[in-house]
């Protein structure tokens, strides 16, 4: 192991001392130089070569040359450097001494993509699949959370709405899910720092409803987002690269002179009704409740729910959404000031975002501040230090819509004298009708008004990065990342709740703070080598990478408090408080290189690997090795490839890469094994101990390898295209599956199989219309995925209710019994059985594996439209599916009538003999298995959503130099406007009313934007 | 400045070693860590009882109940209880098929724990050294228990083959490795593990008194040991063994003896040797019995009362008599039911609703000890007649000379002692066991409402299936002969 550096140093040196071979001729002089930059620094390896010919030299340390060339006539010298601007130079026959400063390139900087540590590829050579985000595409949408913004704007990227309730959750994937148990999120890494988004479930440890880390960020502090989907480039994250890597890379400040930002942004919103389950009226449930309880068997007469001195049910409809909704505001305040004096550069930004939702109770406030300073010691040394914070206070109402809508109409808020309705009164039984009271436990407004619920979140970030470069494309760099968040998450129940209100224990309130602490520190130390030598194109990298990850966390609670004004636990009851502490920590250690190499700007082979161990393993499988290489033709360099495809076709250059890595997100007490102190191992009343988890000292990391196709041209010098191909095979896939009994009783974490994902992405962009004043841009994204489980223990539990993992198809099949309709003449509900046969009775077993049903889309992606005309543009982002199924339950059989609301549906249901409905005979109380695992809750999710829609116009200078500002813009903008879904229809349920657990929020707003 | 770069660069590759990922573990619940110290270790031991009641609250007395004779299930029990008591179990039947085993290596797995990492707390806890023995010891006897109480219920008794080659468990002396081959071992192999790990639990326990009947002791791995030997037919040891227990352990009297069962959590009982302790626990076995309580599982056959003689208090221990400490609707019923697993209404609230199960107790003893002298090579059938009138004088509150006995040989005395064991012994996971070791068929009465009312011996159907389960996740694992997977 410990050779490994030297070797890679030894490659290093080699590139350090390569020197090319001069050329000798008799009729020839010595011209002589230096290459320098702007700066007057040497440019060591610079290129001079005679132009048009292979005869050539590169720089040395201090940036000298020295070339043969014709004594006799003038001949054209090029010089040229990596990033910078390439000059060619007729030098006359006299002259033998030329010194030169290259300027530097800054087209070049959209030219090249960056893929971390420092490595930077030429887009025409990239050999791997990388999508750009950019800081124009992202600047005016909601600025609420980071991962939410990439939506549509990534093939192959998946954003997922995780919701249980409206705090909204998302889950991220990158070309499909490559694991079963393991996290399945990709790797955030912002600056070079890995970034902490909670545990394999995405949850921060200890806390309920926590601020999600992706919403601590400020989308203004970002320049831009690399999304990198193949091994070839995220084989060098290791262990944490298996689901796709999404680099975060700041702002800093690359000018000169002082510059100050201000922008302002408002808005409101509010909920978009469409998109929201429909559910009956309270005439409409009234009926349906009667029709239920009648058809079963009961008699009219003691119907519970018959108007009372209480309850007046014949008058009353609520509409509960109403009451839990409002209008809801987006506040936002960015500044931004940027000073730099050539060595000295500075840029500091301060942001306030503030979103009170349109559910009544939720309101985030976040403050940030940033501070970048970059630093020019001297020639050789440079630093970048960056300091940032943020503060994020969370108002808290977890509710959920589907609990909103399921609400009986027929019962109200409040008492007629504006009170809280802590019962609704009605007969409970079915022979004889008495009036009992009975607890409305739905009622969650006085939760909402009394209950406290928020969480605190404190963030505060280092980076720091130091360069030393002891000549011209020789870097080495020292980055320290290092942060830190802590949470304080309280809830506390009211005495006044309806729960606590009506219980019959008289230990009443209940009071629940968890707080959790975690820091993380990366150290990565690494050398960078950049070098041009005549037609041969160096980049190498060698590093190592420390990291170190601990968390902390503490919960109290107690119960029984006499009033609701001292929340804190200290007030409750002595007898029913609790505390409890948890502790963890992991590190990793990882060496690591990567080098490309582009011959004659044709030929690029690029290579990385990177050794990773983790503590989280055991000693016998703690290291891995994770590896790629990758290959790029940049055919449209080849003269006859060239004359082959103009006029019609340019840039043409295919690639292809392979590689490994790997999923380390795993239960880190897998390996090791647990013991537990639980009541379940008391002994006569005394603290005892017993296995949890066995040890399982063989576990090792899911080990992904992925093959990765692409190529990229462009049509008329106008549209662009760019398409990926993959195939991924993940190996050791982690679950909890069983070993014999005799090694432990319960599951283990182990490696129990094999999935593979496969897929084509596409990118394009059309630029429609270029003119000075008027332009027309057209992108459009999509990714087609589908995945296969290869290999599965053949003991890993793999019924979900409505998918199967079975060996051999896909985990995204659903599983159901085929509904066959309602029988016409009497209303029972059919089903097709295993071998096609209807069947009136209901059973699990008749579940079929069927792959034209899957969950998820054929095809996703987005697309965007922007227009510019003179100061004006437009921009739209769409967000796309086509293909796929949805699993929610619309129709009904009136089981739960009594209790809950049903969908608009119900209503279609069978009455009379002959009638061809939707569902079977309305019947309460009478389970009947219409709603278990069958095909008649699918739903396509063909569907489109109009996402976001800016309009700006940037006012002339003219209008407001006057007033000292340098630049100014107004903008108006309108999030979610519409969705469209194939099969919706106006008062019916459809995909556009289910696709979203939380409904669509449509906000307006408008903002400024002053530079000075 | 290359020589400054090497060196700059050597240095700060080298300080990246192995080292840096072995972090510290201690104070946290894995396995390691929770053993790093003694109080991990007392945790484990009270762990360990933990588990064994856990067994035995449900899976060890269920299953010989329904296999045996002498109960009838109600008919809210009969889906979950049916197969076993009807002798349909499949290797797909989740209950008792999977978890009596599953339940049985939990107590394997955690003894083995406890013995693998005790000796390196005893390194450093040295002023433990006694505590960490006795902890140790609790472990050789959970051990053993679980050993042999697997062996009998998935494998044929000891005596059906002449060497006792036919397939056992699989034995496990260590924590296995998630890749072990697991195969079966012979019933022998397994009876031999248990005897050596019995008279480990003596040798760390002593034998010379009790201090907690609640906990494992040298004198519970002495009784355990004097039934193995039962079961082996070895009689000479069985004797020896009870003997030694009987000498130190006297018989409840009788006017403890209803106590000794009903008293709850904090009654442990004079002629108890081991008893686990189920208090603040969920007790299976309480609500299974308790006709008053709602969900009563089980009662007994009718056909038992015509065992006992009137005078009997283990006959009378068949019928449950409500008092005013019972909910009200039940006032002046009397309902047929298991006392033994009926704690005293009049029992704190607490404890009501909990019954510790008893393992080993002296009478168990006096009728192996009888038993052992009737069938050793020189009969004593007197010492025989001696121990079953002891039983039979303190259940009917007389004296033992106002017992009489009539018996001419050896066995007429078996026939006592299996009827004796039948009152005595009842529902305490002994019946059943009796049938097979002595190779009878299963007979139920006119009165059991089982589907299924003779079985002859022998039948594959007298152990349990291997669950499909287990037989998917080991493939060491050989199903019993009988069973189809």
């Amino acid at each position: 192991m410990k050779k490994l550096p030297i070797v890679l140093l030894a490659v290093l040196m080699i590139f350090v001392s390569f020197n090319a071979a001069g050329q000798t001729n008799r009729a020839l002089k010595t011209l002589s130089g230096k290459v320098l930059d702007e700066t007057g620094d040497p440019l060591v390896g610079a290129s001079v070569f005679i132009a048009g010919t292979t005869t050539g030299t590169v720089a040395d340390l201090d940036g000298n040359y020295s070339i043969k060339i014709s004594k006799d006539k003038a001949v054209s010298v090029t010089f040229s450097f990596i990033g910078m601007k390439t000059e060619v130079v007729s030098i006359p026959a006299a002259t033998t001494q030329y010194n030169i400063v290259l300027k530097s390139d800054n087209s070049l900087e959209a030219a090249v993509v960056s893929s971390g540590y420092g490595i930077v590829q030429h887009r025409e050579n990239l050999t791997g699949a990388v999508t750009e985000v950019t800081s124009d595409m992202i600047e005016k949408l909601p600025a609420k959370r980071v991962d939410k913004l990439l939506e549509g704007l990534v093939a192959g990227l998946e954003v997922n709405d995780a919701g249980v309730s409206v705090r909204s959750k998302y889950h991220i994937r990158l070309r499909g899910e490559g694991s079963l148990h393991a996290s399945r999120e990709p790797l955030w890494v912002i600056d070079g720092v890995p970034m902490y988004t909670g545990d394999i479930n995405g949850t921060i440890p200890g806390i309920n409803y926590e601020t999600s880390p992706m919403s601590l960020l400020t989308p203004d502090d970002i320049e831009a987002i690399s999304v990198l989907k193949d091994a070839g480039t995220t084989a060098i994250y290791g262990a944490d690269g298996a689901n796709g890597v999404i680099l975060v890379t700041t702002k800093k400040n690359k000018g000169d002179g002082l510059s100050v930002n201000a922008s302002m942004k408002y808005g409101v919103s509010m909920l978009d009704r469409s998109t929201v389950l429909r559910t009956l009226n309270g005439p409409q449930y009234l009926q349906l409740a009667l029709e239920g309880w009648v058809n079963a068997g009961y008699s009219a007469s003691t119907f519970p729910y018959q108007d009372n001195a209480y309850n007046s049910y014949s008058t009353t409809d609520t509409d509960w959404l109403d009451v839990y909704t409002g209008v809801g505001s987006t506040k936002q305040v960015n500044l931004s000031i940027r000073s730099g004096s050539g060595k000295n550069r500075n840029l500091f930004s301060a942001a306030w975002y503030n979103d009170k939702s349109i559910y009544i109770g939720n309101e985030m406030s976040r403050y940030n501040i940033m501070d970048r300073m970059t630093y020019k010691f001297n020639d050789k040394l440079k630093a970048d230090l960056k300091f940032n914070a943020s503060y994020v206070f969370d108002e808290m109402f977890p509710i959920s819509v589907e609990s909103i809508v399921a609400t009986l109409p027929i019962f109200t808020p409040y008492n007629d004298d504006g009170s809280y309705r802590y019962y609704n009164y009605f007969s409970t039984g079915t022979d004889v009708y008495k009036v009992v009271p009975n607890s409305f436990q739905k009622n969650d407004i006085p939760d909402r008004d009394l209950n406290e619920q928020n969480s605190t979140t404190l963030s505060g970030n280092f980076y720091g990065s130091i360069v030393y470069e002891p000549f011209k494309g020789m870097e080495l760099t020292s980055e320290t990342g290092f942060s830190a968040l802590t949470m304080l998450e309280k809830d506390y129940e009211s005495i006044k709740s309806v729960y606590e209100y009506t219980k019959s224990s008289d230990v009443k309130g209940s009071s629940s703070r968890n707080a959790s602490f975690t820091y993380n520190l990366t150290e990565t130390l690494r050398a960078n080598y950049n070098a041009t030598f005549g037609k041969h194109r160096v980049t190498a990298m060698a590093g190592i990478v420390w990291t170190n990850h601990r968390r902390n966390s503490l919960q109290a609670s107690g119960q029984g408090f006499s009033n609701d004004i001292a929340k804190e636990v200290y007030y409750s009851n002595a007898d029913h408080r609790n505390g409890v502490s948890y502790g963890g920590q992991e590190r990793s250690l990882s060496y690591m290189t990567m080098a490309v190499y582009t011959f004659d700007k044709k030929y690029t082979v690029s290579a990385s690997y990177r050794r990773q161990g983790y503590s989280s393993f055991s000693t016998y499988s703690r290291w891995g090795d994770f590896a790629s290489i990758g290959l790029n033709w940049n055919a449209y360099a080849e003269p006859w490839v060239k004359s082959l495809l103009e006029p019609y076709v340019s840039g043409l250059n295919v690639r292809i890469s392979y590689g490994n890595n790997g999923n380390s997100r795993v239960d880190t007490s897998s390996s090791y094994g647990t013991y537990s102190v639980s009541s379940s191992s008391y002994y006569g009343g005394n603290p005892g101990g017993t296995q949890e988890k066995a040890a399982n000292p063989g576990l090792s990391w899911e080990k992904a390898t992925i093959l990765n196709g692409g190529l990229s041209f462009d049509i008329f010098k106008r549209f662009s295209v760019n398409i990926d191909a993959y195939y991924k095979y993940t190996d050791d896939v982690l679950y909890d599956g069983r070993v014999s009994a005799v090694v432990t009783d319960g599951k283990i974490t182990k490696n129990v199989g094999a999935i593979s994902n496969k897929g084509v992405e596409f990118d394009t962009r059309a630029d429609i219309i270029d003119h000075k004043d008027f332009g027309w841009t057209m992108r459009l994204n999509g990714a087609f995925n589908s995945n296969k489980i290869e290999r599965l223990y053949k003991d890993t539990y793999s019924g979900f209710f409505q998918t199967l993992w079975i060996e051999g198809a896909s985990k995204n099949a659903y599983w159901l019994v085929r509904w066959a309709g309602v029988d016409p003449s009497n209303g029972d509900p059919l089903w097709y059985d295993k071998n096609g046969n209807i069947t009136k009775v209901f059973s699990s077993d008749n579940r079929v594996l069927m792959p034209q049903y899957s969950n998820k889309p054929t095809l996703y992606g987005g697309f965007t439209e922007t227009f510019r005309y003179k100061n004006w543009s437009l921009d739209m982002r769409f967000n796309y599916k086509i293909g796929g199924w949805y699993y929610h339950n619309l129709h009904n059989d009136g089981t739960n009538i009594l209790t809950e609301n049903y969908p608009v549906e119900a209503m279609d249901h069978w009455r009379n003999p002959g009638d061809i409905a939707k569902s079977p005979k309305w019947m309460s109380g009478n389970y009947r298995y219409t709603n278990t695992e069958t095909t008649r809750s699918l739903y396509k999710m063909t569907s489109v959503q109009l996402s976001n829609v800016s309009l700006q116009y940037q006012i002339p200078e003219r209008y407001v130099k006057m007033a000292g500002v340098k630049s100014a813009a107004v903008s108006l903008i309108a999030d979610n406007p519409y969705f469209w879904t194939l099969g919706q229809k106006a008062g019916k349920n459809s995909y556009k009313t289910i696709a979203y657990s939380s409904g669509l929020t449509r906000g307006f707003s408008a903002e400024l934007s002053i530079t000075f | 400045m290359k020589k400054l770069l090497l060196i700059t660069l050597s240095i700060l590759l080298l300080s990246g070693c192995e080292d840096y990922l072995n972090v510290d573990y201690s104070g946290k619940s894995t396995t390691a860590g929770f053993f790093s110290e003694y109080s991990g270790l007392e945790n484990a031991g009270q762990g360990l009882h933990r588990t064994m009641l856990d067994f035995y609250d449900d899976n060890v007395l269920f299953y010989e109940m329904l296999r045996s004779d002498q109960l009838n299930v109600t008919s809210s029990a009969s889906d979950q209880y049916g197969p076993l008591f009807n002798y349909t179990l499949t290797p797909n039947d989740d209950y008792m098929s999977r978890t009596y085993y599953n339940n049985g290596y939990v107590v394997i797995t955690n003894a083995n724990n406890i013995l693998t990492y005790a000796p390196d707390v005893k390194k450093t806890e040295l002023s433990h050294l006694a505590d960490i023995d006795r902890i140790m010891g609790y472990a050789y006897f959970a051990r053993a228990l679980a050993h042999f109480l697997l062996c009998n219920a998935y494998a044929q008794p000891y005596n059906y083959t002449a060497d006792a080659s036919h397939p056992g468990i699989c034995v496990m002396d260590h924590i296995p490795g998630f890749n072990d081959n697991l195969p079966r071992n012979t019933v022998k192999e397994v009876y031999d593990q248990v005897i050596k790990d019995l008279k480990a639990g003596i040798e760390l326990l002593g034998d010379e008194t009790i201090s907690d009947q609640y906990y494992a002791s040298g004198i519970a791995c002495e009784a355990l040991l004097a039934r193995v030997y039962l079961y082996m037919e070895d009689w000479d040891n069985a004797e020896t063994y009870s003997a030694k227990v009987i000498s130190k352990i006297p018989l409840s009297p009788y006017s403890e003896y209803e106590n000794l069962f009903r008293g709850g959590p904090d009654v442990k009982g004079t002629e108890t040797i081991l008893k686990l302790n189920a208090y603040a626990t969920t007790s299976t076995l309480c609500k299974a019995f308790n006709p008053v309580a709602g969900g009563q599982l089980f009662y007994p056959d009718p056909v038992m009362e015509s065992y006992y003689g009137d005078d009997d208090i283990r006959g009378k221990m068949l019928n449950y008599v409500c008092t005013d400490a019972d909910p009200a609707a039940y006032h002046g019923l009397t309902l047929p039911a298991v006392l033994k697993y009926c704690i005293y209404p009049t029992n704190t609230a607490q404890n009501k609703m909990v019954v510790c199960p008893i393992v080993l107790r002296s009478s168990e003893m006096y009728l192996i000890h009888a038993e052992a002298l009737t069938n050793k090579t020189n009969p004593d059938l007197a010492g025989a007649a001696a121990d079953i009138k002891a039983l039979e004088a303190r259940a009917r509150n007389k004296s033992v000379d106002n017992i009489s006995l009539s018996y001419s040989n050896a066995s007429d005395m078996n026939d006592i002692i299996e009827k004796e064991r039948i009152k005595e012994l009842d529902f305490e996971g002994h019946r059943f066991f009796d049938i097979i070791r002595r190779k009878k068929d299963l007979v139920r009465s006119s009165t059991s409402n089982s589907s299924i009312k003779k079985i002859t011996y022998p039948d594959y159907r007298f152990v349990l299936p291997i669950n499909f389960r287990e037989i998917q996740a080991n493939e060491a694992m050989e199903q019993n002969e009988g069973y189809t997977n």
